[in-house]
């Protein structure tokens, strides 16, 4: 099956600068894919070509294998591009600013007004109707241009730091509508600071500094590749040293080192290992009260793979 | 209450037709401040000049209907010929400014579109304006004094220049979306727009003292000529701007190759016309040359394009040999700009030589008054021309290359002719300083012309030597652009079918 977005050894060259650097991965349709990486690791580059704004130097972007290069219209036809910095027309309502791009997407008649009742309803919008978009809060700014993306009820959706300046309500509200979208079966290809957020939408990332990938794939693998061994802390209510003394004789367990009330320990096993672990520690009497493997998140694959190289 | 209810069947019918850039910008003025308070400026100052005029003219006010028109022409003039094209030009500038350009750009708007909709949007005002002025306008009719053809064609024609101001500003605002470029383009467009209120203030004021000078067949030939340049001006910068807003990859070539070619046949038709009325061999030869400068300063664009045809256009080369051989010219590439250069020549070469065979001859034999200095002026532009072009052709897919080619063309024409009297004035030779030397196109086209000055055989010998060299440098580059273009005539025939003759339109009109 085709990818909904398929970017193939793209580079992109400015001047000296290799803005990105042989870049390539797939977004399957109903996927939520995310795009991480420091200020100017080439994630808005990236998109503003998969958006067709920008050409590639070398390689490609296919949109529904529509290529970017040789079908930039059939592209548009298929593709929402949310960019980062986006603008709203002045002295426009918010009605006659989505009504312009319906237009603009040659929505006609009342097909017109049934995508724009229905878009409105979908991102909570009716009750601005008649606001000008120059008075519109930043969260309700972001519903907008999420509105004017979706008129033309795209395939693919480039979304290009959509939740940045939001506060944490809008942030929540911004994230359910993105998990609505791929559940309507389109491809989101997000990029975002706010990693928590992303983590918990996403069914894989990207990762980019320097214009290069880094990983890509889905988190829980990058992180297993990442970090072979998990992180355990583990509180008993027996002797710590004692504790600690018997953890170091276990094979698999490296890296006992003692913390506040507790003890923390690297375990090159998976959880059925694990779970073996915790039995024999029950056995010996260690008696337990708390065993943890300590979460990687997105937060730490980041710090990881980057280095907050600026090019 | 339904947020969005559906159209009544009298809005859906007409509703979908608008261009969704007017309908956008329409609603965006009537919100927006500066329609509102240029409109009611103007308003104010026209009523403010009209009660001025009828107080200045006392009892004799029934007479003042010149006076009064002029006053209120001055505002008319202002709103539609200033405030329009300045408020076209914002308009599209807005798009970079609010960071809306690109939201165009990936809707289904064609960039020609986006151009159409400014350009109706500034009409739009001007209509409105035109609304406002008409009962002022009716008003200084009845007052007597103006004619109602002289009021007809002097408003005619300032809605026309309007007309053409706005999309020239609306060209402007697309070349460049730098603040600072944009800055010096504001002040290049507020100076024609000057120098345009003027002219027309100036020669509406002479046509209301001289009424009799717009009699006669001269006047409508003039008038006639006066649309035209129009139209020719407005598709030139409606195919710019729209070329502006396009993709880099898509073929930005062919459409103003077409023009140009349209242009030049048109500008020879009506020249033919004229030639039969005037029956005069120097208006042949100086159209010629003006018909040469249609020729050379589009020119410029098109032999400095980068050779290759590109992904998107290759494609479409037309399926029959014999067609992509006759659209070559009319294809991207440097090479294939050199070939409709060619061909504008032999077009404008045939306007001439049966010019001469419909004018009678004079004593001067077969050729008459010109001829020299239209081939001098040939030989000159052709080496200007496709001299650096041809020098630079390699390099000329970078843009700071064709930019620096584009330019170099008219700054040799300088260099050529400033040059060796720099070099004269230190080697004490007058005649160079004179700038009366080889490199000054103009003195020998101006010799040439005048008939009276002998030019020297050396000028002759080295000036055709430069233009041999020219050809030799480029026919190859103009051979290697027929042979890509049949082979991209064959790539074609080898990946798709041959199709029916429905298709091979399509495609063609598609091209155009």
């Amino acid at each position: 099956m085709v990818a909904a977005l398929e970017i193939t050894g793209l580079t992109k060259v400015f001047g000296d600068l290799r803005a990105v650097d042989d870049v390539s991965f797939s977004v399957d349709a109903g996927q939520i894919y995310g795009f991480i990486g420091p200020n100017g690791a080439g994630k808005t580059t990236t998109m503003r070509v998969c958006a067709t704004l920008q050409l590639p130097d070398s390689g490609d972007v296919r949109i529904e294998d529509y290529s970017v290069l040789d079908d930039p219209r059939k592209v548009r036809e298929r593709l929402g591009f949310m960019p980062d910095a986006y603008g709203a027309y002045s002295s426009t309502t918010v009605f006659d600013y989505l009504d312009f791009f319906a237009r603009a997407y040659k929505l006609k008649g009342k097909r017109r007004y049934s995508t724009l009742r229905e878009v409105m309803e979908f991102t909570s919008l009716g009750p601005l109707r008649d606001k000008l978009t120059s008075s519109l809060s930043k969260g309700m700014k972001q519903r907008l241009c999420l509105a004017k993306t979706l008129l033309h009820d795209p395939a693919v959706m480039i979304l290009d730091e959509p939740a940045a300046g939001l506060d944490p309500r809008a942030r929540v509200e911004l994230r359910e509508l993105v998990r609505a979208l791929a559940e309507m079966g389109k491809a989101i290809l997000i990029s975002s600071h706010i990693l928590t957020e992303l983590s918990e939408i996403c069914d894989g990332v990207a990762v980019i500094e320097a214009g290069r990938i880094q990983a890509r794939g889905p988190v829980n693998e990058i992180v297993k590749n990442l970090r072979p061994h998990s992180e355990i802390y583990l509180r008993c209510l027996e002797n710590l040293q004692a504790v600690e003394r018997r953890l170091s004789e276990f094979p698999r367990v490296r890296g006992v080192r003692r913390e506040a009330e507790g003890i923390t320990f690297d375990f090159e096993g998976d959880q059925p290992e694990q779970a073996e672990l915790l039995a024999n520690l029950v056995q010996e009497g260690l008696r337990p009260i708390e065993f943890a493997s300590k979460a990687t998140d997105l937060e730490d694959v980041f710090l990881k793979l980057t280095e907050g190289k600026v090019q | 209450m339904d947020v969005v209810p559906d159209p009544g069947p009298l809005q859906s019918l007409v509703d979908d037709w608008w261009n969704p850039i007017l309908v956008k910008e329409v609603r965006q003025s009537l919100r927006g401040k500066f329609f509102r308070v240029s409109f009611i400026c103007t308003l104010a100052a026209v009523t403010v000049a009209s009660f001025g005029v009828i107080l200045e003219a006392g009892e004799a006010y029934e007479r003042s209907g010149r006076d009064f028109f002029m006053a209120i022409f001055v505002c008319f003039g202002i709103a539609i010929m200033g405030l329009v094209p300045f408020a076209a030009f914002n308009s599209m500038g807005a798009e970079w400014d609010e960071n809306t350009h690109d939201l165009l750009v990936i809707s289904n708007l064609r960039p020609r579109q986006i151009v159409l909709g400014k350009v109706l949007s500034a009409m739009a005002q001007m209509v409105l304006f035109l609304a406002t002025f008409t009962p002022y306008l009716v008003f200084s009719f009845l007052l007597r004094g103006m004619d109602l053809t002289l009021l007809t064609v002097i408003v005619t024609s300032a809605v026309a220049l309007s007309v053409t101001a706005s999309v020239v500003a609306v060209m402007l605002s697309t070349l460049s979306r730098v603040r600072f470029a944009r800055v010096a383009l504001l002040a290049l467009l507020a100076g024609m727009l000057g120098l345009l209120l003027v002219g027309t203030f100036g020669l509406a004021s002479e046509w209301i003292r001289f009424p009799a000078a717009m009699q006669g067949p001269d006047f409508v030939l003039a008038w006639s000529v006066f649309f035209v340049g129009q139209g020719i001006l407005i598709a030139f910068c409606f195919g710019i701007a729209a070329n502006m807003l396009s993709h880099s990859e898509e073929n930005r070539s062919s459409g103003m190759r077409i023009l140009n070619t349209c242009s030049i046949g048109i500008g020879i038709a009506f020249l033919w016309y004229m030639t039969n009325r005037i029956h005069d061999r120097e208006f042949v030869s100086a159209m010629s040359m003006t018909l040469l400068v249609l020729a050379l300063v589009p020119g410029i664009f098109f032999v400095t394009e980068p050779e290759s045809l590109g992904r998107r256009v290759a494609p479409r080369v037309p399926r029959k040999l014999p067609l992509a051989l006759l659209a070559a010219p009319y294809m991207p590439g440097g090479g294939r700009g050199v070939l409709l250069y060619g061909f504008h020549v032999v077009l404008i070469g045939l306007y001439f030589l049966f010019g001469q065979f419909i004018v009678p001859a004079p004593h001067s034999g077969f050729l008459g008054e010109g001829v020299g200095a239209l081939i001098i002026a040939f030989l000159y532009g052709t080496v200007y021309l496709l001299l650096p072009s041809g020098l630079l052709s390699k390099y000329t897919k970078s843009v700071p290359m064709r930019i620096t080619a584009r330019a170099l063309i008219p700054f040799l024409v300088l260099v050529f002719a400033f040059v060796p009297s720099i070099f004269g004035f230190f080697l004490g030779d007058e005649r160079l300083m004179d700038l009366e030397h080889a490199g000054n196109p103009f003195l020998y086209i101006d010799d040439a012309w005048n008939a009276d000055t002998i030019i020297f055989l050396e000028y002759w010998v080295m000036i055709s030597v430069f233009f041999v060299l020219t050809v030799l440098l480029n026919i190859r580059r103009v051979f290697a652009s027929i042979v890509e273009v049949v082979a991209a005539w064959r790539r074609r025939l080898d990946i798709e079918p041959a199709p029916g003759p429905r298709a091979e339109m399509t495609d063609a009109l598609a091209d155009a």
